[in-house]
């Protein structure tokens, strides 16, 4: 199942494709990223949506509280 | 979902939660919750509110406070709830 989804990723990118290559900036990097802005560019009526939680356990005593922050989780979807 | 943590007696649960979503003809929420916080901590340094030298970085009240505030004024809010 891994491969399946290592290669639809590499095909998804076009790495199979018959498009021509279009070359940016003179080097890969540059290259991926322009590559990127097509593929992930909104779609109309597209948007994002950011998610970030923190959770704590916390012991209430005499009024005073001690908070731990045990988890902090951030996520960013193309909705 | 993970499996939840597990309680000693007395203890709650708080979550602080952060939900942007990004406008369709607008910005995305991506370059909102990274782009307006950056804008209030360059003008708190304009205005003189942050006048300490050198790199600070968000981990006092005395920093975050402030900026927390002017975040929610531009409706970039955590909500807490008590699970």
């Amino acid at each position: 199942m891994e491969a399946v989804r290592v290669i639809s990723g590499l095909r998804w990118i076009g790495l199979f494709s018959q498009e021509p290559f279009v070359p940016r900036g003179g080097n890969l990097l540059d290259t991926l990223c322009g590559r990127l802005e097509t593929l992930m560019a909104y779609a109309p009526d597209e948007r994002d949506l950011v998610m970030l939680q923190h959770k704590f356990i916390v012991e209430r005593a005499d009024g005073t509280e001690v908070r731990t922050c045990v988890r902090g989780k951030a996520f960013s979807a193309l909705l | 979902m993970s499996k939840p943590d597990a309680l000693m007696y007395g203890q709650q649960i708080i979550t602080s939660t952060l939900e942007a979503y990004g406008a369709p003809d607008g910005h995305s929420a991506m370059a909102l919750t990274v782009g307006v916080p950056c804008g209030i901590a360059t003008q708190m340094v304009l205005d003189g509110t942050l006048s300490t030298p050198g790199v600070l970085v968000p981990y006092t009240k005395e920093i975050c406070d402030p900026l927390r505030e002017r975040l929610e004024e531009e409706g970039i809010a955590m909500v807490e709830r008590v699970l």
